[in-house]
């Protein structure tokens, strides 16, 4: 029999140093019904957050009758349909110790039971005690379960130590780093809602204003709002920083193709060394495009075409 | 009837989420480049509709209406739909508040011995 306990040392150790308790105690509580405590812990930190919803209107969005439960992919595409961004945290205690002690409630997954039968749970962390090795939890039906940490830790661990926080597109949660946050704001850019895309990679710029794809991914959601100015300016800023990041450089390009400007491309493309097998192809095929358009300095229809879809 | 309905709608709507790019998008979006390293996953967008079209086949056999898939998969990326069409049959679905069976004599026992901690007020 695996013990989960043995793996959480590190963690205990965490909680032991953490400093004063917290206890969120402003953070709302829905009773579960039936198998829903997905629908309920969700609707527990999006409410939290300033979100008017209730778990009977997540329900339709995250709940499958037949496994009786929810999935994790459903509750961050659930948050990202309610204007919220899903921001899963690090696989370690310390990410969720600052995220409780900035005021963000943070959504876990428990097994409750063994690994061979595992008993899945939603639940929200709130708070937890370091003096009395506790966690503090919205879960199912208790609106203040207090756990013993290591009981806790066994569960959270035997689900793949797997929590988010839900925030605003526009505030990067205390825990987070670049590349998480640009991860979880990149789906933004395929579902549609580009407005959030935008405003959650100009946060990321303005957190991280060294990280070359924080400013690669703020020019793809200009691109793809088709203000093609502000895609290039950002490329550029990107490519300042980091020239041999070879998407910036591929997507510049690209931005002038769509833009007609094949002349403007030219001292982005030559004298740059062969970029990596991955995107080798992808790098060809920009250059085949631009070929394809000429060597003129912009082509007007174009231009006009960009003025009048500005307004 | 109804499923193939579902299946028809998802398939839509999953075309609809790769075609509504603008023409000729040539850039590497941002999705493909923060995943690059981490996972396979293909620019192809044949391969999304094809996700798509199996994880609406999946959450419809579990009793999900139709017409709530198609906004289910809306809600979800390219890259997430290739995912959960490759783990859906194994992701865990969290929501348990009774446990039934042979299983619940199995974790009595694991309670009482301090293992799990399941019928402590969950």
């Amino acid at each position: 029999m695996v013990l989960g306990g043995c793996a959480t040392g590190p963690e205990l150790q965490a909680l032991r140093e953490a400093g004063s308790a917290v206890e969120l105690t402003e953070v709302p509580f829905f009773a579960q019904d039936e198998y829903q405590c997905g629908p309920a812990a969700l609707a527990t930190v999006l409410v939290s957050g300033g979100v008017e919803v209730t778990p009977q209107q997540l329900v339709p969005m995250v709940y499958v009758p037949d496994r009786r439960g929810s999935l994790q992919a459903e509750l961050l595409a659930a948050t990202r349909s309610h204007g919220r961004v899903p921001y899963v945290l690090g696989k370690t205690l310390v990410p969720i110790l600052e995220e409780l002690r900035s005021g963000q409630p943070v959504l876990v997954l428990q097994n409750l039971g063994l690994d061979r039968w595992p008993v899945w749970h939603y639940a929200v962390l709130i708070g937890f005690d370091p003096d009395k090795q506790q966690f503090l939890l919205r879960s199912g039906k208790t609106r203040r379960q207090q756990s013993h940490a290591r009981s806790f830790l066994a569960s959270w661990d035997r689900a793949g130590r797997w929590s988010m926080v839900t925030v605003p597109a526009n505030d990067p949660p205390a825990s987070a780093d670049v590349l998480g946050w640009l991860q979880a704001v990149a789906p933004f850019e395929s579902t549609g809602d580009l407005e959030s895309a935008v405003e959650g990679y100009e946060a990321a710029v303005a957190r991280w204003p060294e990280a070359a794809m924080a400013w690669t991914a703020l020019g793809n959601a200009r691109y793809l709002q088709q203000q093609f100015a502000m895609a290039s300016a950002a490329y550029k800023h990107a490519l300042n920083l980091s020239p041999e990041l070879w998407t910036a450089r591929n997507n510049l390009v690209q931005t002038m193709i769509a833009q007609g400007c094949p002349k403007p491309a030219q001292p982005w493309i030559s004298g740059v060394g062969v970029p990596p097998p991955e995107i080798e192809s992808t790098w060809n095929r920009t250059l085949q495009e631009l070929a394809a358009i000429g060597n003129g300095s912009c082509s007007s229809r174009q231009q006009v075409r960009n003025q009048l879809g500005k307004e | 009837m109804n499923k193939g309905n579902g299946v028809v709608i998802a398939l839509t709507m999953a075309a609809m989420l790769v075609t509504s790019l603008p023409a000729g998008a040539g850039i590497v979006g941002t999705e493909y480049m923060v995943t690059q390293e981490a996972r396979a996953v293909t620019l192809d967008r044949i391969e999304n509709v094809l996700a798509g079209e199996a994880v609406a086949a999946r959450l419809e056999a579990w009793g999900v209406a139709p017409q709530a898939v198609s906004l289910r998969l809306a809600a979800m990326s390219d890259v997430e739909l290739q995912q959960l069409a490759t783990s859906i049959e194994s992701d865990p679905a969290g929501g348990v508040l009774v446990v039934i069976g042979i299983v619940f004599v199995v974790l009595i026992i694991l309670e009482l011995v301090g293992v799990t901690n399941i019928f402590r007020r969950v």
